[in-house]
């Protein structure tokens, strides 16, 4: 009859399998995590290019040119920017409705950042 | 009034937004000068816990990075002329919004430079085709609309003169408010006033069936709903009354209509996005409708049922197509809109539809004026009699 593994044991074991799980991943979440956006401009850049990839553009353009000349496509990027939950973000529709360029989103995005 | 009481709301809002911003800019560059650096527990965690030194020093860069605050003065400046001026970039975010270039636009604004106000907000004029043209609050600039549109055909071989004028005239007057995180909210109220003028007239008299001239007038309000800042979703609401005549039938109803349009973003509702890699961008706008309409005079009927009244509710999709930025040649200067409306008519049970399309090319960069090209087909939104119509001519958005 084996023996029952004592508490310590099974807790050892368990953090065993963890660490050789971490150690298979660790790679992948590293690859991850550099592909997050780590600031304010990577942020913006990489939703307005979410759902336009060809789509050319920089700091100048106006956001109009890219679609988000109306209420809805402003109220609605500012509610997915804080949908992102990145860096703690949340803006008001006024804030992106106010901005003209891709550049001032840019800095109302900073702004609020935690 | 209410707009100075609104715009100074905005000041205060600024100030403290720009003091955070300065205290904020101070402190990155601190974190900056030293660099993120590791505990001592942590490492010996990561030591622990990965035994391949590559492993190691991935999980390491990754923490470094992850844990290192976010220097804001990194961000580049909006333009060269503000870089260097501190207080320039710092405030950026309660720049008002800049002349819009399609700007024909009356707007009301405060001529304060500094409170932050959009376009969206304040009296504003607007002069689009129709509601699906003009959209909620702030209009689509003018180089994606459609427009109102003045049209005038010669046929030299039927001997037929054609006059055409189709386009909606609306008065807003507009706020916003504040959203929260944690609850849903009002974001957005709008009241104004509107009509719609739409006529067609033949000089052949053989063609006359063919002829319009109807003239609707009323009030409107709308409203936004935004959700938790987790959920995600603004609801736009709208709500018309007025009064619709028919000069040619000579008669005039009551009408009413709601209008109901969600935003979420991660299902491409009202978001623009590239479709299959197309050089155009599309933006889809689902919407729910429910329309009520009374004809006042009497021994007549209206042309949705051949009733004294009408409900209809049913879904509507709209699509506007449009460039994508930087796009040259012949797509750069063409712009689409297709509207389809389904509807069910509650006294009759009958089935309505309604298709509206428009082609546009425009003539000047901003989009001002443009040669379009339309079709519409069924029921006409605003009378209900039967259409079938193609057009094509010079339009103007303003």
């Amino acid at each position: 009859m084996a023996k029952k593994p004592t508490a310590i044991e099974q807790h050892t074991a368990a953090l065993k399998a963890h660490t050789a799980a971490l150690n298979r991943n660790t790679k992948a979440l590293a690859a991850t995590a550099s592909a997050l956006p780590t600031n304010a401009k990577q942020f913006v850049y990489s939703l307005l290019q979410q759902s336009a990839p060809q789509q050319k553009f920089d700091d100048t353009t106006k956001l109009a040119a890219l679609g988000y000349g109306t209420k809805q496509s402003q109220d609605g990027l500012a509610a997915f920017i804080n949908l992102q939950k990145w860096h703690g973000v949340f803006i008001q529709d006024a804030d992106v409705e106010a901005c003209t360029t891709v550049s001032a989103l840019i800095q109302a995005v900073a702004a609020v950042e935690k | 009034m209410f707009s100075r009481v609104v715009n100074s709301c905005v000041v205060h809002l600024c100030l403290i937004g720009c003091i955070a911003a300065q205290s904020a800019h101070a402190e990155d560059a601190k974190s900056a000068a030293t660099g993120p650096t590791l505990s001592v527990s942590k490492q010996k965690a990561l030591n622990a816990l990965f035994k391949n030194d590559n492993d190691r020093a991935a999980a390491i860069a990754f923490l470094k990075k992850t844990s290192a605050p976010v220097a804001k003065s990194a961000i580049t400046p909006v333009v060269a002329a503000t870089k260097g001026d501190t207080t320039q970039k710092s405030t950026i975010p309660s720049t008002p919004k800049e002349a819009n270039p399609a700007g024909f636009t009356f707007i009301y604004r405060d001529p304060n430079p500094n409170v932050k106000q959009s376009d969206c907000e304040g009296a504003i004029f607007l002069l689009r085709q129709d509601w699906n043209d003009i959209g909620f609050g702030c209009p689509d600039t003018a180089d994606k609309a459609t427009g109102a549109s003045i049209t005038y055909t010669n046929d030299r071989v039927q001997r037929n003169s054609v006059w055409a004028i189709d386009g909606t005239a609306a008065v807003l007057y507009s706020a916003n408010f504040p959203t929260f995180q944690d609850k849903s909210s009002i974001s957005y109220f709008a009241i104004g006033a509107y009509t719609t003028v739409n006529k067609l007239s033949n000089s052949l008299i053989s063609k006359s069936k063919t002829n319009v001239d109807t003239l609707a007038y009323g009030g409107l309000i709308e409203f936004e709903l935004a959700t938790p800042a987790d959920v995600g979703w603004r609801h736009f609401y709208e709500l018309r009354g007025g009064g619709v005549t028919d000069n040619l039938m000579n008669t005039s109803a009551v009408s009413l209509a709601a209008e109901y349009h969600p935003v979420y973003f991660p299902w491409y509702l009202n978001r623009p996005f590239e479709p299959f890699s197309l050089p155009f961008n599309v933006n889809i706008d689902p919407s729910l409708l429910l329309e009520y309409d009374s004809i006042t005079g009497s021994g007549q009927t209206l042309a949705f049922n051949n009733n004294k009244q009408s409900l209809r509710i049913g879904p509507q999709i709209s699509l506007k197509i449009f460039p994508l930025n930087g796009s040259t040649g012949l797509f750069s200067r063409l712009s689409g809109a297709i509207a389809y409306h389904w509807a069910e008519e509650t006294y009759t049970r009958r089935p309505l539809d309604w298709l509206s399309t428009s082609l546009s090319y425009k003539l000047d960069d901003a989009g001002y004026f443009k040669l379009t090209a339309s079709y519409k087909h069924g029921h006409d939104e605003i009378t209900g009699a039967l259409t079938n119509l193609y057009k094509m001519g010079l339009t103007g958005a303003l």
